[in-house]
């Protein structure tokens, strides 16, 4: 049984969903990634700029859902000035919160109503598929 | 005086279409993806379990004759529905992926060879192209897609014009469960004879929303499944020319198919049993007989009659919305539409239709290469029976209409 949708879609999801954050791609990227979400055809590309293990900037580009859309906007917002390994980090929390075993930091907890929608998990997660794509090392 | 002239003791038979979803009547428009079931199959179902419950075609005690006449009723009331020429040309399957498989194993790809064709429109499921490519990719021969137009219709010039000395079967979707397009079948199938070239339709969308005769058609196979038909999962079959049967050799060995079986070789059962091995899903399938008397007993003209008046208040419905493009706009066609809203994801639309109670499906609906063509990833499709009603659409579209005001 699922819970309430529009709790899914709160206030903090829908404004990021209007007005996402970091949304296109970065001139000097150091790394790019994409990550396809199979049960809509939704394509996400993440570009980042390294210096070291120091991520300088990450934007994302893509047409995709509300969930998607806001939660790529709040992880290029988190990666900003963060370590490379945050984006493992952050997504095992939000793996967790999915099961209802730890509740994820700021803004992301916004999507803990997405316990109850197994099916669109996978729309959260693509921000943080894309960004790890982009992080592996290339051949 | 149809029985649908009273459609609240209609829906009456129906359990599941009185539930309310987060506090609202559930609008179930998600009917091609899966039908409701009526009572008198659930009861059927239920009734084998607490009444007959015995293996097939074995046993020789009471509940094992009762279990195979039930069995074998359903073949004889399905035969009957979809106008087999005989019980014979009806093969039990799990569904219409399961039909599809076995023509592509034990029909085709036996005689396969490298520069052979298979003809699939491009609105096909993807059962209806996967395997082809496996067997194509075996074999060294090539899938080619019949163009559809802009439309979302087949081009029908373009598909003849695609038959050649090359093209061992011509595969068509009979109606299209992402674009709604009822298919010229019969037009086809006659190109396809014509040229020596065998045919396979995929009725999955068509047999629950009209009357479809196989034997006037003359297709070489005709494929379906039975949860869309009303009847439980896991139930499905394959209609083929008594001539193919005869010919294929078995898709899979085991019990059941077999008449005699030693080390030194192994003699097979006729058509249909030579393709049913092992237990079959018995209960499923006299769910299945269930589900045709149903139909039959409600008629299916009777049925289609209804399903166009709500088609047409549909399409009109979806017409007034601003910004909603309709995904297939074919001149015939099923009461299913796909479409896609200007600033509002499939995905969203259809998480935020369900808090109103209503059941959508988005997505690609397993037809990657129709949404190609149409440049969609996905769409929202809304997709009606003959249980569904005018009120039902009306709540629809005040339904979206809020939805997209939130997300706006």
């Amino acid at each position: 049984m699922s819970a309430h949708p529009s709790t899914l879609y709160s206030e903090t999801v829908l404004a990021h969903n209007r007005a996402p954050r970091h949304c296109g791609c970065l001139a000097d990227a150091t790394h790019r990634g994409v990550a396809e979400n199979a049960l809509c055809g939704d394509q996400l590309a993440l570009t980042l700029r390294l210096r070291g293990d120091l991520i300088e900037a990450a934007m994302f580009d893509g047409e995709s859902c509300a969930i998607t859309t806001a939660c790529a906007s709040m992880l290029t917002a988190a990666l900003h000035g963060a370590p490379r390994a945050r984006v493992g980090e952050l997504r095992m929390v939000m793996t967790a919160m999915f099961r209802g075993d730890a509740t994820a930091p700021g803004e992301f907890a916004a999507f803990a109503e997405l316990r109850h929608h197994p099916a669109r998990q996978r729309c959260a997660l693509l921000p943080f598929d894309a960004a790890l794509s982009a992080l592996q090392p290339k051949e | 005086m149809s029985r649908l002239d009273d459609i609240a003791a209609i829906r009456a038979e129906f359990p599941q279409l009185s539930r309310l979803i987060h506090g609202k009547p559930l609008v179930y428009f998600d009917n091609a993806n899966t039908a409701q079931k009526p009572r008198a199959v659930i009861d059927a179902v239920s009734g084998y379990f607490t009444e007959h419950n015995a293996n097939v075609a074995r046993a020789v005690h009471t509940l094992g004759e009762e279990a195979t006449s039930l069995y074998e009723a359903a073949r004889d009331k399905l035969a009957r529905f979809v106008g087999a020429r005989s019980r014979e040309e009806v093969v039990f399957t799990r569904g219409t992926t399961e039909s599809v498989n076995l023509v592509a194993y034990s029909f085709l790809r036996p005689t396969l060879k490298p520069g052979d064709e298979i003809l699939v429109s491009r609105m096909e499921h993807h059962a209806n192209i996967v395997p082809w490519q496996l067997i194509a990719a075996e074999t060294g021969a090539r899938v080619v897609p019949a163009p559809i137009t802009d439309t979302g219709e087949l081009d029908v010039e373009g598909t003849v014009a695609l038959m050649n000395e090359r093209t061992q079967l011509v595969g068509l979707v009979h109606v299209s469960n992402a674009l709604g397009t009822i298919n010229p079948v019969a037009t086809i199938i006659a190109a396809a004879k014509a040229r020596g070239i065998p045919s396979l339709i995929d009725g999955s969308q068509a047999v629950p929303h009209f009357k479809v005769d196989v034997a006037a058609l003359d297709c070489d196979f005709y494929v379906l499944t039975g949860h869309k038909l009303f009847a439980p999962t896991g139930t499905g079959a394959l209609i083929a020319k008594r001539e193919h049967l005869d010919a294929m050799p078995p898709f899979m060995g085991g019990g059941e198919m077999i008449r005699r079986v030693s080390f030194e070789g192994t003699t097979f059962n006729d058509p249909p049993h030579k393709f049913e091995p092992g237990t079959p899903n018995i209960a499923g399938f006299i769910g299945l007989g269930a589900a045709v008397d149903w139909l039959e007993a409600v008629g299916m003209d009777a049925i289609a009659a209804r399903e166009a008046r709500l088609r047409d208040t549909m399409r009109a419905a979806l017409g007034e919305v601003d910004g909603l493009r309709l995904i297939g706009t074919a001149r015939e066609r099923a009461a299913v539409f796909s479409f896609v809203v200007e600033g509002a994801h499939a995905h969203d639309l259809a998480t935020l239709l369900d808090h109103e109670g209503v059941a959508v499906r988005s997505g690609h609906h397993c037809t990657h290469p129709t949404m190609q063509f149409f440049g969609v990833p996905a769409t929202v499709r809304a997709s009606l029976s003959f249980y569904n009603t005018e009120d039902e659409i009306a709540a629809f579209v005040a339904a979206l209409a809020k939805v997209r005001r939130m997300l706006a």
